[in-house]
């Protein structure tokens, strides 16, 4: 039994009336020419005239071929009458290591064990689940499953995969594999904080760092710690004990965009990025927006000043701005449209200077929402070096089951799940195609010699 | 001024007109003469013979008013040319003659090229005689002297139509002849397709009967060059014999063929003795004109 996996394409059919109609539109009579002696003409048709009607025949019956395997070959088609061997009858299941603890999941695999499956760890290697599991690393199911794909160590027909449904563990395009999965996946419903650590706040404060994680977002809070007063060291009643190395952070207190007329729009986007950075990390940020007649040079002196500058042009005078945490310039005709980033460090001006690398506002190419904003502001001016590595392990942002299952296409609708797995005629079908059309440009140019 | 193609030369309704003929002559030599050609014409009268009184027609060009202003009365000055010429034309009236080559018959284009040879030949003193023959008639005309009467010529030459084919028997046609005493040319125009060698038999009487045969074999562009549309049905003009052909696939079988049944042809003639000419009519007329003059010593 043949059948096809994408039969609408066989409407591909209807055109095969296309060489048929050509081929009569030229066997139809010509015009009548009359000519003052035929006897050159006689004896030269009757040389090749029945050889020549015949490969008119053939080169018909070729294209109509073509036509028709171009046809079956876009609708995918496959066969049951040879199997790939179905030696490798196997029963896989792969298990996420890093759950392995949890009771539901420990009952399944109990489970699983009774009815003979191949129970392994969704890791490197895939070993079994006999040997210790290894929590090291965040997996990625994706690139850990193409590999069984292309490794071959089984042919499966379909894989039980059980293990967590966070975004993390599913990095990059899901590819097209194989097998059927299965998926066996933990949802968390609740919401996890955990520490990443103990920053300074000023000369005599302490704050902790929270990572607050659930299935819809990650976000940081702080929080005050401990505060030093007369020698003490007040802890904060709420905070509890924690162990943590203490970081001090040279993060701005405050913000000032001083913008000319012009860049009203774009001063206005800053401070809306500054102000969604600060919710996000839980740093209050005090910020101020001025227009460039209305400033005043003592206001941005001062540590924990951060300082935007959006003028048309320079400023006249000079401002030793050395002390601030950053500044962030933007200057006319040194636009780089083709950075990615909307802020690139430009340490050639000074150590914390910054280059605005584009306009913010309605005209310019790219038109700018909130959050790529925040993102490279946050990304430049209130980092967490160091500390990243934490807050990704401990994000528990969850992917939406539809992503993971995907859209049955292909091969995915023909497995049956009884280890008989259809062999596909596309290699047959295209050496077939190849050596028709050769066939038929032999038959074409052969029948004018 | 630019070549007219022979097509633009050749308007059928010039064609049918003694006036029209005229003209097509004149501007088929006046394209020779402006065309390049080894040597000139030489003008009639290039030695002067003798006194003839004139006669109507004559032309005026060789009067000599000296001799009117000295005795009142005309006098053509004869020229010591070789011995007068008749210039014979024999045109082919069957209808393989009718075969079109864009858009030129072969008769028409005989047409034009006799008018063109007859006058020229008219203009240098000869006598011309008009013959025209197929199956169904035979045309021969008395022969005509001085341009005056290049007229009557023109109005035979009009008046030719294409029918049957190449007559079986000539009989006497060529044997009476009242140019005993004068040299004879012959000038054949035709395609020289032949059953049963009938055009054959006929050259080789005229061979004999004549002191020159010019044969012009006229052929059509396309079937020169087998330059037809792809896959039409070929229809014998004078049998009706149908073919169909697929030009695009036969046309080098076709070339090879008729290049050799060409070559057989020149043999032949050149065996007969006679001045063959193969004639392509989508090339200028009046290159046809260089064979004739030299053949007549002009």
């Amino acid at each position: 039994m043949i059948f096809f996996t994408e039969p609408l394409y066989l409407f591909g059919l209807v055109g095969l009336a296309i060489p048929l109609l050509i081929h009569l539109w030229n066997q139809k009579k010509g015009k009548s020419i009359q000519i003052g002696s035929v006897r050159w003409l006689r004896g030269i048709e009757s040389k090749k005239a029945k050889r020549l009607q015949l490969s008119q025949w053939w080169l018909l019956l070729l294209r109509c071929l073509i036509l028709v395997l171009l046809s079956f070959i876009i609708s995918s088609p496959f066969t049951n009458w040879f199997f790939s061997k179905p030696e490798n009858l196997v029963k896989l299941a792969l298990v996420d290591p890093q759950i392995h603890q949890e009771d539901t999941i420990k009952a399944k695999l109990v489970e699983l064990k009774k009815e003979g499956f191949d129970i392994r760890w969704l890791s490197q290697g895939f070993p079994t689940i006999e040997t210790p599991p290894k929590k090291d690393r965040i997996i990625n199911y994706w690139s850990l499953l193409k590999e069984i794909d292309i490794k071959k160590h089984w042919r499966p027909d379909t894989i039980h995969v059980i293990g967590r449904s966070l975004i993390k563990n599913f990095r990059g395009k899901r590819p097209k594999f194989s097998f059927h999965v299965n998926w066996h996946l933990l949802f968390s419903e609740g919401n996890d904080r955990q520490l990443i650590e103990l920053q300074s706040a000023g000369l005599d404060s302490l704050k902790a760092v929270f990572s607050n994680s659930s299935k819809n977002g990650t976000f940081i809070s702080q929080q005050k710690y401990a505060t030093l007063e007369k020698d003490q060291l007040l802890e904060n009643a709420n905070a509890g004990q924690m162990e943590s190395p203490i970081k001090k952070r040279d993060w701005a207190d405050s913000v000032v965009v001083v913008h000319s007329l012009e860049f009203e729009e774009d001063a206005q986007l800053i401070i809306a990025g500054f102000r969604a950075v600060s919710r996000y990390t839980g740093h209050s940020l005090v910020l101020n927006k001025v227009l460039e007649k209305d400033f005043i040079k003592e206001e941005i002196q001062g540590e924990g000043k951060g300082l935007v500058l959006l003028l048309e042009k320079p400023l006249k005078y000079e401002l030793s701005m050395e002390n601030n945490p950053f500044v962030l310039l933007y200057n006319k005709g040194k636009e780089d449209y083709g950075l990615k980033e909307l802020i690139k460090h430009s340490p050639e001006n000074g150590v914390n200077y910054f280059n605005l690398t584009r306009r913010l506002n309605s005209d310019s190419e790219i038109l700018p929402s909130e959050l790529p904003v925040a993102e490279s502001l946050l990304v430049n001016f209130f980092t967490l070096r160091d500390a990243e590595n934490r807050v990704h392990k401990l994000d528990q942002r969850g992917i939406d089951i539809q992503q993971v299952k995907g859209i049955n296409k292909g091969l995915s609708k023909v497995l049956t799940g009884e280890g008989n797995k259809p062999k596909s005629l596309y290699p047959f079908l295209w050496v077939l195609m190849v050596i028709l059309l050769t066939l038929e440009r032999f038959v074409a140019v052969g029948k004018t010699i | 001024m630019p070549m007219l193609t022979n097509q633009e030369l050749l308007k059928p309704e010039l064609l049918q007109t003694v006036e029209g003929l005229e003209l097509i002559a004149k501007e088929i030599l006046s394209a020779y003469r402006s065309g390049p050609h080894p040597g000139k014409l030489k003008g009639a009268g290039a030695e002067f013979s003798q006194y003839r009184s004139y006669q109507w027609g004559d032309d005026l060009r060789q009067m000599d008013w000296k001799l009117y202003a000295r005795s009142d009365r005309f006098y053509i000055r004869e020229a010591e040319t070789d011995s007068q010429v008749t210039v014979h034309f024999i045109i082919d009236l069957s209808l393989s003659m009718s075969h079109e080559s864009r858009g030129l018959s072969k008769l028409n284009y005989s047409r034009g090229l006799t008018a063109a040879l007859a006058y020229l030949a008219l203009g240098q003193g000869d006598r011309i005689l008009f013959s025209a023959l197929n199956s169904q008639e035979n045309i021969l005309k008395p022969p005509l002297e001085g341009r005056g009467r290049l007229s009557e010529f023109l109005y035979e030459l009009s008046e030719i139509k294409c029918e049957g084919k190449w007559p079986e028997e000539m009989g006497e046609f060529l044997a009476d002849k009242e140019t005993a005493n004068s040299k004879q040319m012959i000038v054949f125009l035709s395609d020289l397709y032949e059953e049963k060698a009938e055009i054959s038999k006929f050259l080789k009487n005229a061979q004999a009967s004549a002191h020159e045969v010019i044969v012009f074999h006229l052929m059509g562009g396309n079937e020169l060059t087998f330059d037809f549309p792809s896959n039409p049905e070929f229809v014998d003009l004078e049998t009706g014999e149908k073919i169909q052909l697929d030009t695009s696939s036969y046309k080098a079988v076709y070339i090879e063929k008729m290049k050799k049944e060409l070559g057989l042809l020149q043999d032949q003639m050149a065996n007969l003795g006679v001045h063959y000419q193969l004639v392509n009519m989508d090339q200028p007329i009046s290159d046809c004109l260089e064979g004739f003059i030299q053949s007549r010593n002009y």
